[in-house]
């Protein structure tokens, strides 16, 4: 249909960026909405999120012992540290448990299988999918990490207000956490690299910007887990730049998979642009 | 005739769910045990007191595992066609589908029960215990649910393994492979059992904690029934082979030279004293020298008896509550530990040392009973079913599969806060700047020549019959080990820790030869296994020190007295009102004779460990009449009162802990009545 209001369309840079701002946006609107589920849930029970950080950012037994004794006098009522008042925590650390790692562990695992499926790979007359497998363990690994590491920090807590922590439990604590990003860097790197598969059909940016956000995100979050450590506004920023990229790289895939699998016919994907 | 092929097809049934079958048996076996049951209560009161889930989620979840393991296993070796063991007719619809249906349900129900019907619970709020129950009674039906209806839920499974023309599940002919799904199952099972297993080795400690006791006992039940039903039974028997299970474990004793890990860490470096005691006579005298002139109160010998974690905290708990009484630190002269004894003793040691050697006060220090409140169950557990388990299959001993790691690190932990981290120091190195901590003497017993050993920093040659260390005459590991290796040494559990293994040392760097063939076939010179198969009460050893110090305290007008600190039923029993009075350990017979029960089982065998279990009670009295005699009636029997149920393991509930507090100065009212006289919890009820 001709649309002479419209005018000229808009150069191709412009062309190129604009869905490249518009899916940065909303993949910051889904890291922001994760994190005010994460932190925002449990503010209302009085626990305040910068706690939460401030327990993240704790790297010494004696540092982390401070800040759960500082936080359980906090809490209105508490006669003494020893009454354990750390249930917030325990909350928080149960709703990432139970809800946040079981949905991204989800989403990762259907957009690696969707992505297998639409290039062609992984059908059972062709025997195991090996990569796919291999992408399942590092995943796994990664959750399981996830859930040692919560499970952790909420032992250190309880050991914290007894006077009990030891470094070395600190030292545990913080190696799952980095584990837990390598394995989990790993295994995002891999769904970029099914993404960048040549069997699935070229259509649209987003499987591109998905994909490439994700071979970005994966090196980011291998380097968080094996050297940074929070605690420094520069952490800070790169934490947030983290969710940041995992939010855009989950988006767009999600949308490049929706795309290509349900909502446009197969026929239709084949002969697109 | 149908009657007969019945009960074949019951012994073939059984034969092949071998593995699912053991492992329903073990896991009822866990759960009813004390130990067990105090494990679930410890839970339950996380959840009721700290509004903390996560044991009872993991427990949750590992019990449902374990629930979908059986169902899974038993439903593939019934089914299927095994050449090596067919069955004499076709099974019924109602053995093929609702046996490993029921047996699968019955893992998280039996938790249920438990919960539900086990007196241990009656002190949890009902709202708590019963919506616990009912919870794991409701997963139980959801699993039954999933097993009846999952075809109607997940449409692909209706096509996946088949159904005979009448509906009733399909028999996996000969001919046909196993679906692709069930491989890649049983695949990711046994993978994910190996990283559950991984985890626990990168962190013996801090993960088992988190995992909890039962649920690390659940998920490696889950674990080894699936590889014990496919790998070691289904696969063997589909191609007209025996099971491979026995042939395993013939593997496991044939390699068990060469799968010895259990020797231990050795500190790099150790420092002495040149002017440390040698011998029990030097150290009473260094000992004395630094009591107050003119003091005449009397000299304390403890004996802490063994007995878990439960002998643990009591000893840790009465001497705490003795530490009120002024000075009575600076008056004990020598502890003699066994087993849980001995840890307690060795925490309580360690946690007035800092005071007792000039350390800065005003600083608030975990006490005693504080860092025996860890968990130190799950990290044994965690050690026993994953990675100790694997090394026994594995021909080259790997030191950090050792599940000792588990209680010596969980004690360190601990005890980490204390000044000097004095658990990871060796025995020696204790006493540096402290001549006046009281001496440990820590109680074990040597495998080979059945002899006691004596752990401590003094020569053993005053101790009647002790094991000699000096005539080995080689540099052994144990003079490099820690405090909290040697409290182990004398407290290795049954079962829960393995006998320890102690090494020659080299005089010098070897070579590469020497270190590879060292590395797999370690110099082992003796092995230690837990001091209370010698002298459960501590009470010989106690009297070998009277013997070398009684003249001296004579000469110097001084009483010597023993404190026998026992959780032992039977003396507490004996005790009565008594307990803490010199009348308490009166010697009487050890139990009243009764005549053995109509059904007496295995009279071939039973009563041969019977006899050896009973010999080693009976004796208990016998030592406490020597020590009546020899002390002059300065004994003074501090038993755990009857009232306290507390369990034989690694971990206590926080209801046992209080109850062990609140009971505390009621035994001690009668000898020590300043100690007993100290605030009490606030949580006590009013005496």
């Amino acid at each position: 249909m001709n649309q002479p209001h419209l005018g000229r369309s808009p150069p191709w840079w412009v062309r190129r960026v604009r869905p490249l701002i518009a899916w940065l946006l909303l993949g910051f609107a889904v890291a922001v909405v994760a994190i005010a589920v994460l932190d925002g849930l449990t503010a209302r029970w009085t626990f305040a999120s910068s706690e939460s950080r401030k327990l993240d950012a704790s790297s010494t037994a004696e540092g982390y012992e401070a800040v759960v004794i500082e936080y359980a006098r906090e809490i209105p009522d508490m006669p003494a540290p020893e009454n354990y008042s750390i249930w917030p925590l325990r909350t928080q650390l149960l709703i990432d448990s139970l809800v946040l790692e079981p949905a991204y562990a989800g989403l990762l695992l259907l957009y690696g299988l969707a992505l297998r499926r639409l290039a062609g790979r992984g059908a059972a007359s062709e025997g195991w999918d090996w990569p796919f497998q291999l992408m399942c363990l590092l995943l796994a690994a990664g959750v399981m990490y996830d859930l040692a590491e919560n499970g952790m920090i909420v032992r250190a807590a309880e050991d914290g207000l007894w006077h009990l922590l030891a470094q070395p439990t600190m030292v545990d604590v913080h190696d799952a956490t980095r584990l837990k990003w390598t394995f989990l860097g790993a295994a995002t790197l891999m769904i970029g690299l099914f993404a960048r598969d040549r069997r699935i059909p070229p259509v649209r940016p987003w499987l591109g910007i998905g994909a490439w956000a994700a071979i970005i995100v994966a090196p980011l979050a291998a380097i968080q887990g094996v050297r940074l450590r929070f605690g420094t506004p520069l952490d800070g920023v790169l934490t947030m730049g983290l969710f940041v990229a995992f939010g855009v790289a989950l988006v767009a895939l999600g949308r490049a998979v929706w795309q290509l699998s349900d909502a446009i016919p197969r026929e239709a994907v084949a002969n697109a642009d | 005739m149908r009657l007969l092929h019945g009960l074949a097809n019951f012994i073939r049934g059984s034969v092949r769910c071998m593995f699912p079958l053991a492992t329903l048996g073990v896991w009822t076996g866990v759960l009813l045990v004390p130990q067990g049951t105090d494990v679930l209560r410890a839970a339950l009161e996380r959840l009721s007191r700290l509004h903390s889930v996560g044991d009872l989620l993991y427990l949750g979840v590992a019990s449902m595992l374990l629930g979908l393991s059986l169902w899974y296993s038993m439903r593939w070796l019934i089914d299927a066609e095994l050449p090596a063991l067919r069955f004499t007719q076709p099974l019924s619809t109602f053995w093929r589908t609702w046996v490993p249906r029921i047996a699968g349900a019955f893992a998280p129900l039996l938790v249920g029960v438990v919960i539900a019907a086990s007196g241990s619970f009656s002190q949890v709020e009902g709202l708590y215990r019963y919506g616990t129950a009912g919870a794991f009674a409701v997963l139980s039906a959801l699993l039954l649910v999933f097993f009846w209806r999952r075809r109607h839920f997940v449409p692909s499974l209706r096509d996946a393994d088949g159904r005979d023309q009448d509906g009733n599940p399909g028999v996996l002919a000969l001919d046909q492979r196993l679906p692709p799904g069930t491989t890649g199952l049983i695949f990711w099972s046994i993978l994910l059992s190996a990283m559950l297993g991984g985890l626990f080795v990168q962190f013996p400690l801090t993960v088992p904690r988190v995992v909890g006791a039962a649920a690390i006992a659940a998920l490696a039940l889950a674990s080894i029934n699936l590889f014990g039903s496919f790998v070691l039974t289904w696969l063997p028997m589909r191609r007209s082979m025996p099971p491979l299970g026995p042939w395993l474990v013939l593997w496991a004793i044939l390699i068990s030279p060469f799968t010895d890990n259990h020797g231990g860490r050795v500190l790099a470096d150790v420092k002495t004293s040149p002017d440390a005691p040698q011998t029990i006579a030097e150290a009473y005298d260094k000992w004395s020298a630094g009591l107050p002139q003119g003091d005449t109160a009397p000299v304390y010998i403890v004996a802490a008896e063994g007995g878990g974690i439960r002998a643990a905290y009591w000893t840790a708990a009465v001497l705490q509550a003795l530490d009120h009484t002024e000075g009575f630190r600076n008056h004990v002269f020598a502890i003699s530990g066994v087993s849980g004894g001995s840890v307690g003793a060795a925490m309580w040691a360690a946690s007035v040392r800092d005071a007792m050697c000039g350390g800065a006060s005003g600083t608030r220090r975990p006490q005693a009973t504080d860092m025996l409140a860890a968990d130190l169950v799950s990290p044994a557990l965690a050690g026993l079913f994953f990675y100790d388990f694997a090394q026994r299959f594995i021909p080259i001993p790997v030191d950090r599969l050792d599940r000792s790691q588990g209680l010596e690190e969980g004690m360190e932990r601990a005890a980490y806060r204390l000044p000097g981290r004095p658990l990871e120091r060796s025995i020696s190195e204790f006493y540096l700047g402290c001549a006046h901590l009281p001496e440990l003497l820590l109680n074990s017993t040597v495998v080979e020549t059945g002899q006691r050993a004596v752990l401590s920093r003094l020569g053993s040659s005053e101790f009647a019959n002790a094991f000699p260390w000096a005539a080995t005459g080689e540099t052994l590991s144990l003079s490099r080990q820690a405090l909290s290796q040697f409290t182990h040494h004398s407290a290795r559990f049954p079962v829960i820790s393995p006998a320890g293994s102690i090494r020659a040392l080299p005089p010098g760097e070897p070579d590469l030869w020497d270190w590879l063939v060292q590395r797999w076939w370690p110099p082992v010179r003796l092995r230690l296994a837990d001091g209370g198969y010698f002298d459960n009460s501590g009470v010989q050893t106690a009297l070998d020190v009277l013997e070398v110090i009684g003249p001296a305290a004579e000469r110097s007008k001084r009483t010597v007295k023993l404190i026998v600190i026992t959780s032992d039923p039977q003396v507490a029993a004996q005790c009565g009102t008594a307990a803490g009075d010199a009348t308490c350990p009166t010697p009487q017979k050890p139990d009243p004779w009764h005549a053995p029960s109509v059904l007496h089982w295995l009279h071939e065998t039973v009563p041969i460990v019977e006899a050896l279990y009973l010999v080693r009670d009976s004796r208990l009295h016998i030592t406490a009449a020597q020590a009546i005699r020899r002390f002059d009636q300065h004994v003074i029997m501090l038993p755990l009162p009857t009232g306290v149920k507390a369990p034989l393991g690694w971990a206590l509930s926080e209801q046992v802990r209080e109850d062990i507090l609140c009971n505390t100065p009621g035994v001690l009212k009668a000898r020590f009545p300043t100690a007993a006289s100290s605030p009490r919890p606030s949580y006590c009820p009013n005496p």
